[in-house]
């Protein structure tokens, strides 16, 4: 008697070309979700890592959190393209269901004669996908993130194995939930197959069947193949929307957020600011605004030497320069601030009672301190909605994160310098700014001036764009011993720093486009083995190979068409309401993140219709053997 | 292109078919040399497995030959790239499968219409009508709606029958036609078939078990484990 495993094996050798497109879906599935994660979780690693002492925090929460969203929608897409591939390779089974059952087998041994070969299919995927993905992710992180590796092998190799006994059971409950629902049916509707659903009169009742038969033939052959076997389509329009959910995410997603960490460096910076200071001054303040990577210490640079500060003659002078409208003078000292508890008495229906914010062992901080005079600014964008008064800050997103448990509520002392005294602020806002590492307090300059008795400042800023007037206050500023520093300049090179730190996870959204793209082509292959005998039947009816083509892409196209703009529309939605909240960016930066994704898709449908003509260079004969 | 009028409809010599299976090699069909005129009814017979369905796939061009020619309509089939032998297909030869001949997801009708689609008759009424009659021919008028799972085995054959005649070839292959058809049945179609290739000088060839058939032939073709052992024309 035929043992079930042989049984398997032989539906394997002989039909060849379908559990061939499943096992190799399986493995490219198992494989790219298995490397995909375990990267993300070592980029995820490597950036907090980094991040946690360099970044400012909210440069580092949107890489960390795009990074982990996305590792969670892969892992979302592996299990969809693994559930697809095994209900389409069970759909196809049903007529060999019917069989088995008709020809009087009992629902257990028929079950088992079923599910020998998704078991077979499962267990090679499985065990040559994780090898494989496993393999791919060790030479990567390598070459790529060496100390994470190191110390996190048994994290990595805990996941793996997770992922792996998740992606065996996902197989494998699926397609024997499939085969239940089989067995559950009449050999007769099961010899029906896909179609058993089909009721022409419901078909023009509906206005559907006569919208199809409008259109033009090869258009209309193909939208029928597909709305007339529905569960089929359905399943695959399931599969096709959630791969393209994730491709829109994971690369609209990082071009928003890549734009948006950029657009709040460009916040912070004006246009056509020059900085006017001593070359020392100069030399510390660039380096503060440029050092998001640099592993660089926190500054501890002594701003307030007497021969830092400016002349009042000097800005006299700067102020009779025709072309400069406001002068911005700036007190910037590195100083030591301190976490005030602040207590609220909250009134409600028990009565009133106390709450505390903050801790009592109070935390501190060394920060830039950035004295300013709100009605003479050159514009930080940032600033124009914000207000501050004599007692007042507005604090970093790091400052605000790391001393800080609710930061509005709670004050913020500075040392003066008489250290015995220390002055508390409120604190009324808190900015973005990736100066200093996010390590920053805005406060009023008269207030930091009287904290430090002084009665100068040490930075001036201003803004021009005509090249004579920057000469002349370039040489102004050379009488007075001073020195000038473009703003525009590093500027430029904060933005290069933050690409740079998009670039080094680029890999990332790449391979998530490569894993989906992978995961579309196998829904379409999937969707097209089945359909090998009626491209026979076409084939001999004197249908072209290229006309077969025509209907394989007209179909993808089909099948991609809604399912991209829903994926695209919801990804879209997604990225704003949730990984990117705060997100700024252009129409043009929209257009061409959906005008990418599209062609994308385009070329994805080209793809598979390619391939489908190539397996279809064969005789009309071959085709019409399910079994070759 | 083609020219069956002046030519012998199919013409073969020495064709071979060899299929490799697990290392032996089966003779599907050996040196089969034969002609047929055009206009003829011609009837194959033989045991199952003797040749038969290679031999028509090899004559309508589904397939390649190991060695030997093929000439359809004075064509060398072997001359013919994919595509122009596509074309010769949809213009010169209706086919009629041995089993599943019908694209499962589109109705009876649309099924006839198919072929007709293919060799850019551009009229769409027109196409129309035409598979309306060809149903009508067929005895299945009311059935035009159904795919093709909501019929049974005999009524999808006679589809088949009436797609094979929509583009009105000279040249009609039919593989066991009325294998699933009672003999009243069966002769009905095959003496429909009879008809068409007498008033319209069709060339026909069909693959039967049915010796019942052969009285209506013009010619027998025997075969035998690949090989033609009798070539029979009746008077
Ligand atoms: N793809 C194939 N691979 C191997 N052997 C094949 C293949 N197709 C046909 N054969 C063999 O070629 C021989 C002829 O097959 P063919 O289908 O022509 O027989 P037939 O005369 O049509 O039989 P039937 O009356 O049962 O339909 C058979 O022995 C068959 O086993
Ligand atoms: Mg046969």
């Amino acid at each position: 008697m035929l043992g079930m495993f042989d049984f398997a094996k032989k539906a394997f050798k002989h039909r060849k070309f379908q559990p061939m497109i499943t096992l190799i879906g399986l493995i490219t599935c198992v494989a790219s979700t298995i490397f995909l994660v375990l990267l993300g979780q070592g980029l995820g690693l490597s950036v907090t890592q980094i991040t946690e002492t360099q970044f400012t925090s909210f440069l580092s929460s949107t890489i960390s959190q795009f990074i982990y969203f996305d590792t969670a929608l892969i892992f979302i897409v592996g299990m969809v393209v693994i559930y697809f591939l095994f209900t389409s390779m069970m759909a196809d089974r049903q007529k060999d269901v019917g069989l088995i059952k008709a020809l009087g087998s009992k629902e257990n041994t028929g079950y088992g004669y079923v599910m020998a070969e998704p078991l077979l299919i499962t267990i090679y995927g499985c065990i040559l996908g994780g090898l494989f993905g496993l393999s791919t992710f060790i030479v990567y992180s390598t070459i790529f993130l060496p100390n994470t590796l190191l110390s996190q092998g048994l994290t990595y190799f805990c996941l793996f194995l997770g992922l792996l006994a998740i992606s065996f059971c996902a197989s494998w409950v699926i397609s024997s939930r499939k085969a239940e629902a089989f067995f559950k049916n009449t050999p007769v509707n099961l010899f029906a197959g896909d179609t058993q659903n089909f009721d022409f009169v419901k078909e023009q009742l509906t206005g559907v069947g006569k919208f199809l038969d409008r259109l033009p033939w090869i258009l209309q052959i193909s939208l029928k193949g597909i709305i007339r076997s529905r569960s089929k389509t359905k399943t695959a329009i399931i599969c096709l929307s959630l791969c393209i959910f994730l491709m829109t995410v994971s690369l609209a997603g990082g071009a928003v957020a890549w734009w948006t960490t950029r657009s709040y460096v460009d916040d912070s910076f004006g246009q056509n600011v020059i900085a006017i200071g001593d070359q020392a001054v100069l030399d510390e303040y660039k380096n503060m605004m440029t050092n998001v990577l640099n592993t660089k210490s926190l500054s501890s640079f002594n701003f307030i030497e007497n021969e830092f500060f400016i002349d009042r003659d000097f800005i006299e002078k700067l102020s009779n320069i025709q072309q400069i409208g406001t002068i911005d003078n700036r007190l910037i000292i590195i100083g030591h601030v301190v976490e005030v508890q602040t207590i609220e008495i909250v009134t409600d229906a028990t009565g009133s009672h106390y709450v505390t914010y903050g801790q009592s062992n109070v935390r501190s901080s060394d920060a830039l301190i950035i004295g300013i005079n709100t009605n003479s600014m050159v514009d930080n964008l940032w600033m124009q909605n914000m207000h501050i008064d004599a007692n007042t800050t507005i604090i970093g997103s790091t400052l605000s994160e790391s001393i800080f448990d609710n930061p509005l509520k709670q004050k913020i002392a500075l040392d003066s310098n008489d250290s015995n005294r220390r002055e508390t602020f409120s604190i009324s806002d808190i900015v973005l700014d990736p100066i200093n590492q996010g390590l920053v307090v805005y406060m009023p300059i008269d207030s930091l001036q009287k904290l430090n008795s002084i009665t100068t400042h040490n930075l001036v800023l201003v803004k021009t764009q005509d090249p004579d007037t920057v000469l002349e206050i370039e040489s102004l500023a050379k009488q007075y011993g001073l020195n000038t520093l473009s703003l525009d300049k590093v500027h430029q090179e904060s933005l290069s720093n933050i690409d740079r730190i998009w670039l080094s996870i680029l890999p990332f959204p790449i391979l998530s486009v490569v894993t989906t793209i992978i995961g579309v082509l196998n829904c379409l292959l999937v969707s097209f083995s089945g359909r090998q005998h009626d491209f026979g039947i076409l084939r001999a009816m004197g249908a072209k190979g290229n006309y077969t083509a025509k209907i394989v892409l007209m179909e993808s196209l089909a099948f991609v068409l809604p399912t991209a703009i829903t994926g695209i529309l919801i990804g879209m939605l997604f990225n704003f309401a949730f990984l990117i909240p705060n997100a700024t960016i252009s129409a043009q930066l929209l257009i061409i993140c959906i005008s990418g994704l599209s062609l994308l898709l385009l070329c994805i449908c080209i793809i598979s219709a390619t391939i489908i003509l190539k397996l279809n260079k064969q005789t009309p004969t071959n085709l019409m053997q399910d079994t070759q | 292109m083609s020219n069956c009028a002046q030519n012998n409809a199919v013409e073969t010599s020495s064709l071979t078919k060899e299929f490799n299976f697990q290392n032996t090699k089966i003779t599907a069909l050996n040196d089969a040399t034969f002609k047929i005129a055009t206009g003829e009814f011609v009837v194959v017979l033989g045991h199952s497995g003797s040749g038969k369905s290679t031999l028509l796939n090899l004559v309508g061009g589904l397939d390649k030959p190991s060695s030997g020619t093929i000439k359809v309509c004075g064509t060398d089939l072997s001359t013919l790239n994919d595509d122009s032998l596509s074309a010769f297909r949809s213009l010169n030869i209706g086919f009629i499968f041995q089993t599943y001949n019908l694209i499962s997801t589109l109705t009876s009708l649309e099924n006839i219409q198919f072929p007709m689609k293919l060799s850019n008759v551009v009229n769409d009424q027109l196409i129309k009508e035409r598979a309306r009659e060809l149903l009508n021919l067929v005895g299945l008028a009311n059935r035009c709606d159904h795919l093709p799972f909501q019929m049974s085995c005999g009524e999808q054959q006679r589809v088949a029958i009436a797609r094979a005649l929509a583009n009105d070839p000279p040249l009609i292959l039919a593989d066991e036609p009325t294998g699933n058809l009672d003999w009243p049945t069966g002769k009905e179609v095959i003496m429909f078939l009879k008809q068409i290739s007498k008033t319209q000088k069709k060339t026909m060839i069909v693959v039967t078990h049915d010796e019942r058939i052969v009285e209506l032939a013009d010619a027998t073709m025997r075969l035998e484990k690949g090989r033609i052992v009798n070539i029979a024309r009746h008077v």
